[in-house]
């Protein structure tokens, strides 16, 4: 459970620094939960059958799921100050497909002020056992300064 | 008439097909389902539940999060009161029926037939936060790329599309741009 009594600032965050990873375990009643949560129901998403019709191994999270475990890994990192500007691109590589364990990382690969904001770019990925699932693409956001 | 070809579709590059249609939410934006959104996530963030928080940190009262922008609080509802059933029979894999007032509108894409497709890309510019009460509207459908190419999985082509979401008062919140594979299982060409 995420503490948000911390914030993240501006200067404390350097370039090459990781964030801390969030694990994601993929079962089916989770991505039934979830589609009815972002209504995208697509039977890829909960169907074996029809998921492996389309040449899927199994049914798989759908990309508002992946984009939900890419919000809430860099949000807990930016802490509450933080806004979060900018999501991918990203490229679904391989299908996180239910029993996996997803794991959201991520990385501080730029840092620069504009326009009186303070901005940080972070490259995130996911991956499980079969290798990087999603990204790696990048995460925009400010950060307050100090 | 003679079949579209992939060529057809690397022609259209630019084009938007939306036909100039829009597709707004089915609903206002709920705290109830910002709610459930955040449960499958494990999204505990305040500025999505407790109001006084975000008031704290500059917002007007809870907020949506990012991510359910394009998709959750966009999309028009499967079925509304008056509609024919959308589940007619009892096929255990059967799909919404089509509905020729929910189905793909605006201009079709000139290429081959395919039979499936999924998505590939997803990028979200966010302009604006997206508060409870806020009615969502997508509009444009404007094709960016396309790369015919044959996968794992088939052949197809993959492309991009670029659209916007507006709020109730037409102030934009944010820029999508999705990509998708479009294909038929199996096939070489």
């Amino acid at each position: 459970m995420a503490d948000w009594s911390k914030q993240t600032y501006w200067e404390d965050v350097n370039e090459g620094d990781e964030i801390p990873s969030i694990d994601f375990n993929v079962g089916v009643q989770r991505l039934v939960v979830e589609a009815g949560a972002n209504r995208d129901f697509n039977p890829i998403h909960h169907n074996t059958r029809l998921a492996q019709a389309q040449g899927a191994p199994e049914m798989y999270a759908n990309n508002t799921f992946i984009l939900g475990w890419w919000e809430r890994t860099a949000r807990e990192f930016i802490g509450l100050e933080g806004v979060i500007k900018k999501l991918g691109p990203f490229r679904l590589r391989i299908f996180n497909t239910v029993g996996e364990t997803v794991v959201c990382k991520g990385k501080v690969v730029k840092k620069w002020q504009e326009g009186g904001e303070n901005f940080i770019e972070l490259e995130m990925w996911s991956e499980h056992t079969k290798g990087i699932s999603s990204g790696p693409g990048p995460v925009v956001a400010t950060l307050p300064s100090k | 008439m003679a079949e579209n070809t992939w060529q057809d579709l690397e022609g259209a590059i630019g084009k938007d097909f939306s036909g100039g249609e829009t597709r707004t939410g089915a609903d206002e934006v709920e705290r109830g389902a910002i709610r459930k959104y955040c449960e499958p996530i494990e999204l505990d963030c305040p500025l999505h539940h407790d109001d006084d928080v975000a008031k704290k940190y500059g917002y007007d009262g809870i907020i949506a999060p990012y991510s359910a922008v394009h998709q959750t609080f966009s999309v028009e509802a499967n079925w509304k009161p008056g509609d024919e059933t959308r589940w007619p029979t009892n096929d255990p894999d059967q799909l919404f029926a089509s509905d020729p007032n929910q189905g793909r509108r605006g201009i079709p894409l000139p290429h081959p037939p395919t039979s499936s497709g999924f998505v590939t890309d997803m990028e979200i510019e966010y302009v604006k936060p997206v508060y409870v009460g806020d009615r969502l509207t997508t509009s444009g459908r404007k094709l960016l790329s396309v790369q015919v190419k044959k996968t794992s999985v088939g052949f197809g082509a993959f492309m991009t599309f670029e659209s916007e979401i507006h709020d109730q008062n037409g102030d934009l919140v944010a820029r999508v741009r999705n990509g998708s594979y479009a294909f038929n299982p199996g096939a070489d060409s």
